[in-house]
C-alpha cells in the first residue's frame, strides 16, 4: 500500500498540537447586510492593523501554520487587504479567500492571481437575484457577485461557491449546482445556520424547516459505510484547538469559529505562543469523547454529525447535546430506514 | 553534469511550504499539488536559497548523511531536476 505522507504530516501536527490551519477574520465591517450573518461588529474593539497582522504572522509561520483562511466581514474591504496576502505568500503560506465577491474587478482578479490562492470561495444565495438580495439586502450586489464568479473564472482561480441553504433559497440549490457545473467551479452548501456571536438565535429562524429539510436530505444525502461511526473514547471532539485556530479581527485567539466564547486572550497583549500553550487551551484539550455525556449512549450518534461549538452557542452546552445537530440526525435516520427498508447498511 | 553543479536551486515563489518535524510539505496552491520530502530532500529544500551552489549542497549533504560525494551527487541532481520538473525550484 502507497504511504499516505501528507496523512503522516497532518497526524503530527495533530499529535504535536501545531496550529497547522489558521482560520483569519480579518475584518468585520462588511457591504452586505446577510440576514443569517453570525458577525457581530463591536464598536468598542480596534482592528488589527497590517503592522500587527505581519507581526503575528511571522509569528503562526515560526509555530509551523501552513494554511490560511481569511475570511470577514468582507477582506476585500481592507485597503491594505494584497499587502496582507503578499507578505503572507512570502513567509510560506498558503491561502483560500473567503468573500461576497462584490468588490472583485477584472482589475482586483488579477491582483488575486498574483497571490495564488488556494481558492477564493464565494457567497452566493441564489441563481435568482431577488432570492439573492433578499438576503444579502444589498440591491445590485447579485450582479457584481455572478460578475467576480466570470472573471475569476476568467483568469482560471480556482472558485468555489458557498451556499448556506434557508427557507428563502432551498429552492435554488438544484440552479446552483447546475450553474457550478457548467463554470466547472466549485459548490460547496451548508444547511446549517449558526447564532449569532454575541448569542443571538435571530439568523435561526432562516433555518430549513422540518419538511424542507427532510425533502432535501432524502434527495441529496449520500450514505457510505464512511458514514458508519461508532462512540470512541477519548478522542479530541475536533481539529479545534489540536491543529486548527481561529483569530479575530481585533486579535481575539480562539480554537475555532464557533467557540468563541473559550479566549484565552488577545494577540496585542500576548505571544501566539503563549495563547496557544495557555491554561485555557490546554483545559480545552484535555476535553475528550468520552466526556460528551448525552452522546455515550445515544441511538442517533451514528448519524449525528455534532458540533461542539454550535452546542455550546445554541444549546449553552459544550459537552451535552446539540438540538440541531439531533434534529438532523432523526432525518437522516428516518431516511435511512426508509431507503434500506430496515435492511443494514453496507 | 558539471554545468547543473554550478547552478543554485532556488524555492519557487510559486509554492507555499512548511517544515514540520525537519520534513517539508510543499504545497503549488494553484495547482492544488502537495508534496511531502524526506529528511534529506527536506535539508535540500531547506538549502535551496538561490546563493548556495549545487555543488556545496552535494557537499554538505554528503558530509552530513555520510554518503560518497559521487552517489550524492547523482541523487541530488536527480532530485533537484525533479523539482524543477514540478515547478517547485527553479535554478539560477
Amino acid at each position: 500500500m502507497k504511504q499516505d505522507y501528507y496523512k503522516e504530516i497532518v497526524n503530527k501536527t495533530w499529535k504535536r498540537k501545531i496550529p497547522f490551519t489558521v482560520h483569519w477574520e480579518l475584518t468585520n465591517r462588511c457591504n452586505l447586510k446577510c440576514v443569517h450573518c453570525y458577525i457581530v461588529p463591536q464598536k468598542s474593539k480596534k482592528e488589527l492593523l497590517k503592522n500587527e497582522i505581519k507581526s503575528i504572522l511571522d509569528q503562526l509561520a515560526d509555530v509551523g501554520a501552513l494554511y490560511l483562511i481569511f475570511s470577514g466581514g468582507e477582506i476585500f474591504l481592507r485597503k491594505d487587504f494584497f499587502d496582507i496576502s503578499h507578505y503572507a505568500r512570502k513567509k510560506g503560506f498558503a491561502l483560500r479567500l473567503l468573500t461576497n465577491g462584490t468588490l472583485i474587478t477584472s482589475e482586483i482578479a488579477d491582483e488575486i492571481k498574483n497571490i495564488q490562492p488556494l481558492s477564493v470561495e464565494i457567497s452566493l444565495y441564489g441563481i435568482d437575484k431577488n432570492v439573492h438580495e433578499n438576503i444579502t439586502k444589498v440591491p445590485g450586489s447579485y450582479e457584481k457577485t455572478i460578475q467576480a464568479i466570470k472573471f475569476l473564472k476568467e483568469k482560471k482561480i480556482k472558485t468555489v461557491i458557498k451556499c448556506p441553504l434557508m427557507k428563502q433559497n432551498i429552492t435554488e440549490f438544484e440552479k446552483l449546482k447546475v450553474f457550478a457545473e457548467k463554470l466547472k467551479i466549485g459548490f460547496v452548501y451548508d444547511i446549517v445556520i449558526v447564532p449569532k456571536d454575541n448569542g443571538s438565535f435571530s439568523p435561526l429562524r432562516y433555518r430549513l424547516t422540518k419538511k424542507q429539510l427532510e425533502r432535501f436530505l432524502a434527495r441529496n444525502f449520500k450514505f457510505s459505510s464512511k458514514r458508519i461511526k461508532k462512540f470512541k473514547k477519548d478522542e479530541p471532539l475536533c481539529s479545534a484547538g489540536i491543529n486548527t485556530v481561529c483569530i479575530s479581527s481585533y486579535g481575539d485567539v480562539f480554537p475555532c469559529v464557533g467557540l468563541k466564547k473559550i479566549c484565552p486572550g488577545n494577540l496585542r497583549k500576548k505571544s501566539f505562543e503563549q495563547l496557544w500553550n495557555s491554561s485555557v487551551f490546554e483545559k480545552f484539550r484535555e476535553i475528550t469523547s468520552s466526556d460528551l455525556y448525552k452522546c455515550k449512549s445515544c441511538k442517533l450518534f451514528s448519524y449525528c454529525d455534532r458540533c461542539s461549538g454550535l452546542s455550546l452557542l445554541e444549546d449553552g452546552d459544550l459537552l451535552g447535546c446539540s438540538k440541531v445537530a439531533r434534529n438532523i440526525a432523526k432525518v437522516v435516520k428516518l431516511i435511512n430506514k426508509r431507503r434500506y427498508n430496515g435492511k443494514k447498511r453496507e | 553534469m558539471m554545468n547543473i553543479l554550478e547552478k543554485c536551486p532556488k524555492k519557487s515563489k510559486n509554492v507555499a511550504y512548511r517544515i514540520i518535524d525537519n520534513e517539508a510539505v510543499i504545497v503549488i496552491p494553484e495547482k492544488g499539488i502537495v508534496r511531502v520530502l524526506n529528511k534529506v530532500g527536506s535539508e535540500i529544500w531547506e538549502l535551496s536559497d538561490g546563493k548556495r551552489k549545487i555543488s556545496e549542497i552535494v557537499s554538505f549533504i554528503s558530509d552530513k548523511f555520510n554518503i560518497s560525494i559521487e552517489e550524492a551527487n547523482k541523487d541530488i541532481v536527480e532530485f533537484i531536476q525533479e523539482l524543477v520538473e514540478k515547478e517547485m525550484i527553479i535554478l539560477e
